[in-house]
């Protein structure tokens, strides 16, 4: 995670490195590992600012994610693409809180419960 | 003449009792040394003795292992020491896409009990199990799952239970662990009143593994909580904001309905 320059990399690879990071973030949250999932969190947010800042908001790129077969790649991507992709987005995050997939279905419903209490405003 | 024969005495009777501790130790000695060799572990759980499904030794890839009766082994690829559940076993309808997804489990108990974990706490949650609840642990049983999962059974059963039963007690139970609604540690930092944090509205049985996953969603980064965790967000909230959160994590973590 080290020394990640995302300007160097391009939207496709960014969003490669998004996927390998909710695969590990998955991993810390079966080991109670919160401090490895936090680092993970952080690197990921210069990945998100990297591609909203690129020309058309990037974040797009994320989009491809949602098929993903981890529930914690596709949560991550459904947050950070809703003010791109409101309704697809969210249908992304109604699904996970369905599957019952835990620990995802549950961050899923809170962020579905924020939303519609107007706590989460995306951005 | 006769006191220094007392003292010969004496020193044999010393000698003998030296030599005496001596043989015992090196006993000892011997047995860890036969323990070690047949990769006896004294933390792992057994089958009590006189059971019919009783465990039985058996040799893999080279070391000497303790089985469930009637275990299958699933030589996985070229590494015997390793079972993996697969499609069928489990549930009859499991033709659901990512089985091949779960890790293989270890014959031998993992040292660190994050790698047991991280394991065993993926179980209730493949996809082919079909959420059998209350019977996932004799289903474990009957497909020859590695003895080392046994001590995990009480947790798994929990896990599955329906969520009334999961907040119906109060009490501590096997695979279970009393959850505080409102996080008690941050609460009583901010001068919470003890009677009030652990209080009988602030508990609830729930079982273990879902006491982790709430306790982890409090504890990581969160993009709802403005990029910082639920538990520091909540830092300067009031009873009411706290306890709000705790019963909504309750409920979207499938405790409460």
């Amino acid at each position: 995670m080290k020394g990640l320059n995302p300007a160097s990399l391009t939207d496709a690879e960014l969003a490669e490195r998004f996927a390998q990071n909710g695969i590990a973030q998955s991993e810390a949250l079966l080991r109670n590992s919160s401090k490895r999932f936090n680092r993970i969190f952080d690197e990921n947010s210069k990945i998100i600012d990297e591609l909203k800042g690129r020309p058309g908001d990037a974040r797009s790129a994320l989009i491809s994610l949602y098929g993903h077969r981890n529930y914690q790649v596709r949560l991550n991507a459904a947050q950070a693409t809703l003010s791109i992709a409101p309704d697809q987005a969210r249908r992304q995050i109604e699904e996970i809180a369905s599957s019952k997939h835990f620990p995802q279905a549950g961050d899923a419903g809170m962020c579905l419960w924020m939303l519609d209490e107007g706590m989460f405003k995306p951005r | 003449m006769e006191a220094q024969i007392r003292n010969y005495e004496i020193s044999l009777s010393r000698l003998s009792y030296h030599a005496a501790a001596l043989h015992v130790l090196l006993a000892g000695r011997r047995i860890q040394w036969l323990l070690r060799k047949a990769n006896f572990h004294p933390d792992e759980p057994r089958v009590p003795a006189g059971n019919p499904d009783g465990g039985q030794w058996t040799t893999i890839g080279g070391g000497s292992y303790r089985l469930p009766s009637g275990a299958r082994v699933t030589r996985v690829g070229d590494r015997p020491h390793l079972f993996r559940l697969r499609p069928g076993m489990l549930d009859e309808d499991d033709d659901l896409p990512g089985f091949e997804d779960f890790p293989d489990i270890p014959i031998v108990r993992p040292r660190h009990a994050t790698d047991r974990h991280s394991i065993v706490r993926r179980i209730p949650m493949a996809p082919f199990v079909g959420r059998p609840a209350g019977t996932l642990p004799r289903k474990l049983e009957e497909i020859g799952a590695p003895a080392w999962l046994r001590e995990y059974y009480p947790h798994i059963d929990a896990y599955t239970q329906g969520p009334e039963l999961q907040a119906g007690a109060r009490s501590s139970r096997p695979g279970y662990d009393i959850h505080h609604i409102v996080e008690k540690t941050p609460a009583l930092e901010e001068g919470f009143p003890k009677s009030l944090v652990n209080g009988p509205d602030n508990l609830v049985s729930i079982p273990r593994f879902k006491h982790w996953e709430i306790t982890g969603w409090y504890q990581t980064k969160n993009p709802k909580f403005e990029s910082i965790s639920p538990r520091m967000f909540l830092t300067k909230g009031d009873w009411q904001a706290r306890r709000m959160i705790g019963m909504k994590a309750l409920k979207y973590y499938g405790v409460l309905q």
